[in-house]
């Protein structure tokens, strides 16, 4: 049993009452109603929900991106209130890793440096940042690659090595919004195997998705309506789990 | 109107509206040259006169305006000029005042200002003098000696004199000035120009021809005409440098701005791939497509050029306000010349369609799939851009170096072959910026993450920053090209200048009162100076003093007479002209020519004797006699380089006082001699003691004269340097703003927000390197050219290469690392991150 997997159950996020209102008087909009939530280790959640019900809201502020206008965000043990801007980005180079639909990778950087870019940003130097990098990019089924600019892969390889820039050094929590949604559906199912495997070995995920058949790969799902939890249900049926991509190697 | 170009003009015009700060950009680069041109050549067509008022500055509303070469009056031009012909006299000198114990020069014009004179000064107040003590002074002169109509004036020549009148020189109305009787011009002494009406009917260049043509009769065999004429046609003339020089500074900036504006224009294609790709889908033709960034370009220009012209005619405007006193000259009010205000505007839209061409080229070709993906297109091949970039260098070199071949400097064909090869040299260079990026991009994998962002970033975008690079690069340029051609003809200049006197010694010259003389000796410490009439003076002073004869080493050669610098004095001054090898021949009385070391070389005396002719004039009659003094032996060295006095003669005391020449007193210079070898400070001190006491006192020593357009090559340096850092200002932030997406990445990876203020350093960084280490050869190319041909050494501007070099980097990085933003924060910049 891994050391993630050591950790067992206690909770990598845990939402009290986080609520996010922006601007104020008739142009306020109360993008998430206060919201208890929590993810455990090993645990793979799923939020779903119609445009504008606060998906992105949600998953922005447990990454340190937005701060909650109420309630209190513990990640990993960090109260995230109690962090300044820089203990906000400390904690997303180390123990966050965030996936978007789109516009993921930095185009000016080869899929290597991608990867060992929170490394970069951490101060680890070259070598280890790249030994690291290729041994997320392997992960991910992506060794070969790591010297091609984004602009020459694909949309699916592209995902993946957003998943491996995600998962690279000891981070164990992994946001993604849409990772799929630019995506055909083999490429899909691959970037979802990713994602349960990480949870498989120990890490916490948040998926906000708007397809039922990703959401499928989820332990929990969580259904978000104008800013509120509706409903909470385990998937209807989840698939077979095949083994990850580059597990064998 | 086909219902395809409306679509397409509808798209530009949407365009524009929806990306309004790109727009703006681009508005303004171009609006701004457009500003510039039409301001200055409304304020130039306004201030400046035009060939009628030249005329009549010059020469009133005389038919002729003619000047003796020789001391010819009245009578004999009377006799060359057909009958009925009025003149008047015109005499324009100089003198000075006395105020308060210091002398200012002022002009002393005397002529009638209500006769044909009329226009070449203007009666402003009062009357005009009539008789020998009245005069009628400008503004500038009353105020700055108190006096108004009805005082008195101590003019040193004339004494005290009435002021009766106020005057105003059109050309200079700040010039102190002081008009006298017309009747001075004829007095002894005095040889005036004359202003002559021709009777009507008459041919003014005939006539004109026929009174140069007449040759004086004292020189018939040199054919030297008795009088110089300018006919009003002549007069009306105007050198069109300074107009050429807005011409070339307004076309170079439109230039500058177009490059800048096909970047932005690139950006905005980039921004509207998707967008082309979905026109595409639906049917446009790579013609429609190009068509609309065309418009986009179309009416940009359009909006640029009326911006451009109203601000430029409201500019020109608020300086006519106060044009009269920015020029001291009377100028008409404002003109809103048509053609002008035309050319400004199809100048600035045919920028605005070439800054679009390339981009609109390039939307053409865009491939409907590659565009719809959003992928970044492939880029033209470097290679193939640094193929032609060598060969435009290949053609620039060709062209400057044929340039001094088919004409000197100067001329019309020889002065294009200059600046097209300058122009394509720049172009040259700039097109292999691309390869060099590519290039360049090879060592980021080394570099820190910033400069690796910023680097990667700029290469990726070569065909957008290609054109940046080389507006960057042509401003830079531009002021090393300037500044290698003026270092070098300094540089030959100095090859020909040897001090004018020794180490140790400074010449004083002007009217200075012997007292300050003293004064410079007793301050700096002198071990002797002059004048002084005492062989033996106090102090170990010597006397030396300046007359003007003529000397002949050398009867036969016609050269000689044409006036040697002759100075009378002892061996020190001898020493102090630098004449040491001749000090013992000096010493047994023969005069020394000290030979000037020429440009051209083909000054020497010759001989070992010379005939030395005094000059006198006979003020009754106006005519100078020469006088055989006789014959003194000459020894000749080479020696004085200084190209203001050239050639010296140096004849011992003795020797004059043998031959019975009269010191003229009148020119007096003062010789130093100090105890130590002669500083910067210490030149500075006399000059300041001197001018005291006579501004227009001037003090020369051993020290090699200062650059004299050192000043104006760095004002040129920093213009391009400033110009140099706004565009590349321009060129980071519109690649700001192509990177915008990525700083939600770098947040959400946890970057520092300062970190993208250190990828806006480095981008600047990465245009500024490669931008100045390719205008130092750009600039010096064309200079290379140039010089090779005339055999002069080039000369590197030290000063505007490590401008280019070291200052313009480390000013990007500055500016980046000042002005650069940091990343937004997620909630409080959504839109922007978006």
């Amino acid at each position: 049993m891994s050391e993630m997997q050591a950790s067992g159950s206690a909770a990598a996020v845990e939402l009290r009452g986080v609520g996010r209102v922006y601007g104020s008087g008739h142009t306020q909009v109360v993008a998430l109603q206060p919201t208890d939530l929590s993810v455990r280790h090993g645990e793979l959640v799923a939020v779903m929900g119609p445009s504008g019900s606060g998906k992105s809201t949600l998953l922005a502020i447990v990454g340190g991106l937005d701060r909650p206008s109420t309630g209190r965000v513990m990640v990993e043990g960090n109260d995230l209130g109690g962090l300044d801007s820089t203990g906000l980005a400390l904690l997303r180079r180390r123990t966050v890793g965030y996936v978007f639909q789109e516009l993921n990778l930095l185009a000016g950087l080869t899929a290597s440096e991608n990867v060992s870019l929170p490394l970069e940003l951490e101060g680890v130097g070259g070598g280890p940042a790249r030994d690291a990098a290729q041994a997320a990019l392997s992960r991910v089924g992506l060794s070969e690659l790591g010297d091609r600019f984004p602009d020459d892969l694909s949309g699916g390889e592209q995902q993946r090595v957003a998943i491996a820039r995600a998962i690279v050094g000891s981070r164990r929590v992994l946001l993604t919004d849409e990772p799929t949604g630019a995506l055909d559906s083999v490429n899909g199912e691959l970037v979802m195997r990713l994602l349960r495997a990480h949870c498989d070995a120990g890490g916490a995920g948040l998926l906000v998705t708007h397809d039922a058949a990703h959401a499928a790969w989820a332990d929990r799902v969580v259904f978000l309506r104008d800013g509120r939890i509706v409903d909470e249900s385990r998937p209807a049926s989840i698939p077979d789990m095949p083994e990850p991509i580059g597990s064998a190697a | 109107m086909t219902s395809g170009t409306t679509a397409v003009l509808r798209i530009a015009r949407r365009s524009l509206l929806r990306d309004r700060w790109r727009a703006l950009l681009i508005v303004a680069l171009i609006a701004l040259p457009v500003m510039g041109i039409t301001t200055a050549a409304l304020v130039l067509e306004t201030g400046l006169p035009n060939p009628a008022e030249r005329a009549t500055q010059r020469m009133g509303r005389a038919d002729l305006r003619v000047t003796p070469i020789g001391s010819y009056g009245r009578a004999e031009l009377q006799a060359l000029l057909p009958a009925g012909a009025t003149i008047e006299p015109i005499w324009q000198s100089g003198d000075r005042v006395v105020l308060a114990g210091v002398r200012l020069g002022i002009g002393v014009w005397s002529m009638d200002p209500d006769g044909l004179a009329i226009g070449v000064v203007t009666l402003v107040g009062g009357r005009g003098p009539a008789i020998a003590d009245e005069v009628a002074v400008s503004t500038r002169l009353a105020d700055r000696a108190g006096v108004g109509i009805g005082d008195s004036l101590d003019l040193e020549g004339a004494g005290e004199v009435h002021v009766v009148g106020l005057v105003e020189d059109p050309r200079n109305t700040g010039r102190p000035l002081a008009l006298s009787a017309p009747s001075l011009a004829e007095t002894p002494g005095v040889i005036p120009e004359w202003l002559v009406a021709l009777p009507a009917g008459t041919s003014a260049a005939a006539v004109a021809e026929d009174v140069a043509s007449t040759v004086d009769p004292a020189y018939r065999d040199v054919g030297q005409p008795m009088f110089d004429v300018v006919t009003r046609d002549q007069a009306g003339a105007a050198s069109e440098t300074f107009v050429t020089f807005i011409v070339l500074l307004g076309s170079l900036a439109l230039v500058e701005a177009a490059l800048v504006a096909s970047a932005a224009f690139a950006v905005g294609i980039r921004r509207r791939q998707r967008e082309l790709g979905l026109l595409g889908a639906a049917g446009a033709t790579p013609r429609q497509l190009a068509g609309s960034v065309l418009a986009e370009g179309l009416l940009a220009g359009l909006a640029a050029v009326v911006a451009g012209i109203v601000l430029g005619m409201l500019l020109a405007w608020g300086i006519s306000l106060r044009l009269d006193d920015l020029t001291s000259q009377r100028t008409r009010p404002l003109e809103l010349d048509p053609g002008v205000l035309v050319a400004a505007g199809l100048v600035g839209l045919l920028a605005a369609v070439i800054a679009a061409a390339v981009p609109a080229w390039g939307a053409a070709r865009l491939p409907t799939l590659v565009a719809l993906s959003g992928r970044r297109p492939p880029s033209t091949p470097a290679r193939r851009l640094l193929v032609f970039g060598i060969g435009l260098i290949v053609f620039a070199t060709g062209c400057t170096l044929v340039a001094p071949l088919v004409g000197r400097t100067g001329d019309a064909l020889a002065l294009l072959l200059l600046v097209v090869g300058a122009v394509t040299g720049v172009l040259g260079f700039g097109a292999c910026s691309p390869w060099l990026l590519e290039r360049l991009e090879g060592i980021a994998r080394r570099l820190p993450l910033a400069p690796r962002v910023a680097l990667r970033d700029t290469a990726r975008a070569r065909t957008r920053n290609g054109p940046i690079v080389t507006a960057v690069l042509a401003s830079v340029a531009a002021a090393i090209a300037l500044a290698a051609v003026l270092a070098s003809q300094q540089a030959h200049s100095m090859t020909f200048w040897r001090p004018q006197v020794s180490s140790d010694s400074m010449e004083i010259r002007g009217l200075v009162p012997e007292t300050a003389g003293g004064r410079v000796a007793r301050e700096l410490g002198a071990t002797g100076y002059g004048p002084d009439r005492s062989a033996d003076g106090p102090d170990g002073a010597w006397n030396y003093e300046v007359v003007m004869p003529l000397l002949h080493p050398d009867p036969a050669d016609d050269r000689t007479d044409l006036g040697i610098y002759f100075v009378i004095g002892d061996e020190h001054l001898l020493l102090a002209y630098h004449g040491e090898a001749a000090l013992e021949v000096f010493r047994g009385g023969a005069t020394v020519v000290l030979e000037q070391v020429s440009a051209e070389g083909d000054w020497t005396v010759t001989g070992s004797a010379g005939q030395v002719v005094r000059q006198s004039y006979d003020e009754s009659t106006g005519r100078s006699t020469s006088t055989d003094m006789g014959e003194v032996p000459v020894v000749r060295i080479p020696g004085r380089g200084d190209t203001e006095s050239g050639t010296i003669a140096v004849m011992p005391t003795t020797t004059a006082a043998t031959l019975g020449l009269d010191i003229d007193q009148s020119q007096s210079q003062y010789l130093v001699r100090l105890d130590h070898d002669v500083t910067a400070a210490d030149m500075e001190r006399a000059g300041a003691i001197a001018i005291a006491a006579d501004p227009d006192a001037n003090v020369t020593g051993p020290l090699p004269p200062p650059d004299p357009m050192l000043a104006f090559r760095m004002a040129m340096l920093a213009a391009a340097l400033v110009t140099a850092l706004v565009v590349t200002g321009i060129a980071v932030a519109l690649g700001e703003i192509e990177a915008r997406p990525d700083q939600r990445t770098m947040l959400a990876l946890g970057a520092p927000r300062g970190l993208r203020r250190r990828i806006t350093a480095s981008r600047g960084m990465v245009i500024a390197v490669l931008a100045g280490l390719l205008a130092v050869p750009a600039g010096l190319l064309p200079v290379w050219g140039v010089l090779v041909p005339l055999g002069w050494p080039m000369v590197v501007p030290v000063p505007e290469v490590i401008g280019a070099l070291v200052v313009l980097p480390v000013a990007a990085i500055l500016g980046g690392l000042l002005l650069g933003r940091p990343i937004p924060e997620w909630s409080a910049r959504r839109d922007e991150l978006r």
